[in-house]
């Protein structure tokens, strides 16, 4: 079935079971593996309402095209959307079997939320092109090109996106956005006049490329987590490109113009 | 907690607002934004002026340019005579804020708001602009009403941050740029730290006037870098008779450094921004000079001149 033909119901809270929440890297690490579970179990129920409707055996079934069909006999087939139908419930839960981890402390914290996701660390890393103003230490990034392994891409799309929101984020960890105090902990810049974020019109070019290496301890179909990682080597990259740019190194953050001038005054060349 | 909100339809009405105790409103950019951010609350009365279309105006007239105290930002920085003999001022124009602040932040709301970053205030400045103030006032009987309107340079006019000389009765309805001599060029630009959304660190505004090759008049103003924006004399007396070449603009941007008394604050030190005065002060004097021979400095100058305007 084409994805089209599903709507995703966001439930209540209240009724809807817990999860450890969207972050991590891994909500869809976690979500992915209860979703083929739930899945499964429609799938399930799925094949004894046909087997019922078409008397025949249920091990003679298979799902294809949007339909419960006779294997070897497709033209004996009832739609999946008939039996959705039927008045029966079609209700799939699970959370999916949980990725062999080492033993942790349950009794932690942490507990063991989320630690699955480390099983599968992701490999990533970034390349920045960088234009610094020698009198100003002003910095503009004009190129981000990112090549992350997160195991196999689900939703390209989507996986891409996480990139280029992550390296957006990442330039202002690095460049801009940081919350200032004054003596008695009360913020000077509560409010985005000061408290800088990256704006579209800041946002550089950004490549992205994928080394799909199929994760076999990770989430659903060898995927592994995409969320975090491209926020990670995004300041890193641009203090090593300001670095080589004017010989001086910034090892404060966010590189605002002034400490990147203060860099150049006291180191650059 | 405003308690009275009346939309003027004449400026009449509007006066007599003001002179029962109201606040004029226009495009509200500055007066929402910082009741929203705790700056001030909003006034407990308020009198909206943006209905009165006979200040939205904008053109010359008898050796002056005149700009209605109710022409968005949008308006000016897109005006083909602003951008050829006022260019800095379409510099300045075509950065404040962001485009919806543009579009709704208004050349009268900018000025009287009095503050020592605000863009347009160097460009008028430099171009020696006078603000006209208008006023209701009683000959006679308090059943008479006349309106009276005086003209104050605009230097004159910003006395400190936030504070003007107009007086809470006073309506700023117009302000009026002597036409510059041929010869003119002129710039303002800021130090900026993102493309968009952006307030002036440190700003510099310059008008060159040149003859046979000489520089026969300067204006250099300084934005951000003193209580109020503020004219550098000290800079047009090295200007002044120079060629214009590159050490009559560094001894300039010496000076407009030496008249600056920054603040240290959330934005940048004190320090940095007196060093950022003479790097600003010197790309604008030289843009000023360089449109004042013919070449082409693209506007805004603050994206030619400090590299935030993209590509390699």
């Amino acid at each position: 079935m084409e994805p089209s033909a599903f709507s995703i119901l966001y439930q209540d809270t209240e009724a809807a079971p817990f999860d450890a929440g969207s972050s991590g890297s891994q909500t869809t690490m976690n979500n992915g593996r209860a979703v083929v579970a739930a899945a499964h179990e429609v799938r399930e129920k799925l094949l004894d309402l046909a087997a019922e409707r078409l008397e025949v055996a249920r091990e003679d079934l298979e799902l294809a095209d949007g339909q419960v069909r006779v294997a070897g006999a497709p033209s004996k087939a009832v739609e999946i959307a008939e039996l959705a139908g039927s008045g029966e419930q079609l209700l799939g839960k699970g959370s999916g079997p949980v990725p062999e981890a080492p033993p942790c402390d349950a009794q932690g914290c942490l507990g063991r939320l989320g630690m699955e996701s480390f099983l599968e660390p992701q490999v990533f890393t970034h390349a920045v092109r960088v234009k610094v103003d020698r009198e100003t230490g002003v910095v503009r990034v004009l190129h981000v090109a990112a090549a992350h392994d997160s195991g196999v891409i689900l939703n390209r799309l989507g996986a891409d996106g996480q990139v280029f929101g992550g390296i957006v984020m990442g330039i202002g960890q690095a460049l801009f956005e940081t919350s200032q105090l004054d003596e008695d902990g009360r913020q000077r810049n509560p409010h985005l006049l000061d408290y800088k974020l990256v704006t579209a019109s800041d946002a550089p070019r950004i490549d992205v490329d994928w080394v799909e290496t199929p994760a076999q301890n990770g989430g659903p179909r060898g995927s592994k987590g995409v969320g975090e990682p491209p926020t990670v080597p995004t300041p890193g990259a641009i203090g090593n490109a300001i670095a080589r740019a004017v010989g001086a190194r910034v090892n404060e953050l966010p590189m605002t113009p002034e400490r990147v001038w203060v860099a150049m005054q006291t180191n650059g060349r | 907690m405003t308690s009275s909100f009346v939309s003027a339809t004449t400026l009449d009405e509007a006066l007599s607002a003001l002179e029962q105790g109201a606040r004029p409103v226009a495009g509200g950019t500055d007066l929402v934004v910082g009741a929203r951010q705790g700056k001030a609350p909003l006034p407990d009365s308020i009198v909206a002026i943006h209905r009165l279309d006979d200040l939205r105006f904008m053109g010359q007239s008898d050796g002056w340019f005149a700009l209605g105290t109710l022409v968005t930002h949008a308006e000016v920085a897109a005006d083909p005579f602003v951008r050829e003999r006022l260019t800095a001022l379409a510099d300045a124009s075509a950065i404040v804020g962001s485009r919806a602040t543009r579009l709704h932040g208004t050349v009268g709301g900018n000025v009287m708001n009095a503050s020592p970053a605000m863009e347009i205030g160097g460009p008028l400045i430099v171009f020696d602009a006078v603000a006209v103030l208008r006023i209701v006032f009683h000959p006679g009987s308090l059943d008479r009403t006349e309106i009276s309107s005086r003209q104050v340079p605009v230097t004159d006019l910003l006395t400190g941050p936030g504070t003007t000389d107009a007086r809470p009765e006073e309506l700023l309805t117009e302000v009026a740029i002597p036409l510059p001599a041929d010869g003119t060029g002129s710039c303002y630009a800021r130090l900026e730290y993102r493309r968009q959304m952006e307030i002036a660190v440190v700003g510099a505004s310059a008008a060159v006037a040149l003859r046979d090759g000489a520089v026969e008049s300067a204006r250099v103003a300084i934005t951000a870098l003193a209580p109020t924006i503020r004219l550098v004399p000290e800079a047009e007396a090295a200007l002044v008779g120079s060629d214009g070449g590159a050490g009559a603009v560094e001894a300039a941007a010496g000076a407009a450094a030496a008249a600056a008394q920054p603040i240290s604050d959330v934005r940048a030190s004190a320090e940095y921004r007196t060093a950022m005065a003479k790097v600003v002060a010197r790309r604008v004097i030289g843009a000023a000079i360089a449109r004042a021979r013919g070449e082409t400095v693209e506007v805004p100058a603050s994206s030619s001149l400090f590299g935030t305007g993209g590509g390699a």
